[in-house]
């Protein structure tokens, strides 16, 4: 085994926040390039030969994490309740934010058609959302913005992964498409890009 | 608002909860497979408010974003009544805005579906929880990332941790003022002449002579050598001495306590 590659082992190991190829070519003194074709093939040799866990690229860096899969046994081994699924309410407006931001507060409701102050005020505390100055308007309202945290918990490696807000148009009242969540996934699995 | 499931078993026998005015008019335009660039206003607007009838009759509060789309489609309703004017080509339909608004909800409440898949996975995904590790360079925050719970939380932390290294010294103050002294000299006074006003008695006197001349008084009440009498409301309040001669001496007593 190459000592670079068990190097960037030992430090995605230690880590708990996704660290960015940046971060550990700087650290390990190698160039980016190699440091990401040691990624992929670290990645390639965990998804074929390790279960328990695997490394993952989200919100621009590289982390492992578990999987799915083990979600019951790890709550059931750690006695611990998880966190409560997001409503729908709390989903809308996090799907307005990350498509519109930076977008005020009147702004959302309007879109929603519903008041959504106490929502965004929900996602704020759950640092999903943050605040990222005030508009130009009258009552400098605040304007709300996706966190680093919102790209963690969607498995989102940037932003502009988003799939483009056209291609939802016509999905509503059929069950969304299997295709678009795993190719919602995909966009941040694939290492060899 | 609730996540209950959708339900249709039956018209107007079960009522389906929703995210609001536009997902009760997505609801109803799909309900009816209407073209939802071509909405029948008048229909739709009495189907609207039949759903608030009946939300009134399940006494659900209906919210006032639901009567303000109420009063929208009734307004357009009132236009689309209005003759038109055949000449004026570029004349727009008033429903335009609505429908715009109701496509616009639509998708977002396709991606909402979408994240709520993502949702569900994601929550299942553990990365390694966090370690504390010493000295590890502040360089490391993302600066860009800090909100106003992390910088509440930053203080709040630092707070806490300055008590527990400095705990606050218990300041032991002489007693300024004994409650016998006090009781002693209102006694004195009442000697001399009684009854007296209680307010021209506690006239210019600090926060802690006050205390002790409160529970002083409350003293000598108690032991029956002054009463107090109050002859309306908020009125001044005399104090007067009693038949009831009280010793001095045992006034000391009151200050250990």
């Amino acid at each position: 085994m190459n000592e670079l590659r068990a190097a960037l082992e030992a430090i995605l190991f230690v880590s708990n926040e996704p660290v960015t190829v940046d971060a550990l070519a700087d650290a390990l003194g190698a160039d980016q390039a190699s440091v990401t074709q040691q990624l992929a093939d670290w990645k390639s040799f965990i998804d074929a030969n390790v279960g328990g866990f695997t490394l993952e690229q989200t919100a621009g860096g590289w982390r492992l994490a578990t999987r799915p899969e083990h979600e019951a046994i790890l709550k059931k081994y750690f006695a611990k309740k998880g966190e409560t699924r997001l409503s729908i309410a709390a989903l809308e407006t996090l799907a307005i934010v990350a498509y519109r931001q930076p977008i005020t507060a009147p702004e959302v409701s309007d879109i929603r058609g519903v008041n959504s102050t106490g929502v965004l005020h929900t996602l704020l505390e759950r640092r999903l959302l943050r605040i990222a100055g005030r508009k130009a308007v009258v009552g400098s309202p605040f304007l709300y913005r996706t966190t680093r945290e919102f790209l963690i918990h969607f498995g989102l490696n940037d932003i502009r992964d988003l799939p483009r807000l056209e291609e939802f148009g016509d999905l509503v009242g059929e069950t969304i498409s299997e295709d678009l969540v795993s190719a919602v996934q995909s966009l941040t699995v694939n290492p060899s890009e | 608002m609730t996540d209950e499931e959708v339900q249709e078993s039956g018209y107007e026998v079960t009522l389906p909860s929703f995210h609001g005015p536009l997902d009760l008019l997505l609801h109803l335009i799909r309900k009816n497979e209407i073209d939802i660039y071509d909405i029948p206003i008048v229909p739709i607007t009495q189907q609207y408010a039949a759903y608030l009838d009946a939300m009134e009759e399940l006494n659900l509060e209906i919210a006032a974003d639901y009567i303000y789309m109420a009063a929208v489609l009734i307004h357009i309703k009132s236009q689309m009544l209005l003759p038109r004017d055949e000449n004026a080509a570029a004349q727009e339909d008033p429903r335009a805005d609505l429908v715009n608004r109701l496509l616009e909800y639509k998708r977002f409440k396709a991606v909402a579906e979408t994240f709520a898949e993502l949702d569900v996975v994601r929550m299942g995904v553990w990365p390694r929880p966090a370690v504390s590790l010493a000295d590890s360079e502040a360089a490391e925050i993302d600066m860009s990332e800090v909100s106003l719970f992390d910088l509440i939380d930053a203080f709040r932390g630092a707070l806490t941790r300055y008590k527990l290294n400095h705990p606050q010294a218990i300041e032991l103050k002489r007693m300024l003022h004994k409650i016998s002294d006090k009781m002693s000299e209102l006694y004195g006074k009442l000697k001399e002449k009684s009854p007296i006003r209680l307010q021209w008695f506690l006239e210019s006197r600090d926060r802690d002579e006050l205390i002790a001349i409160f529970l002083g008084t409350l003293e000598l009440v108690r032991l029956g050598g002054i009463s107090l009498q109050q002859s309306d409301l908020f009125g001044d309040i005399l104090v007067a001495i009693t038949q009831n001669p009280l010793d001095e001496a045992q006034f000391v007593v009151y200050d250990q306590r």
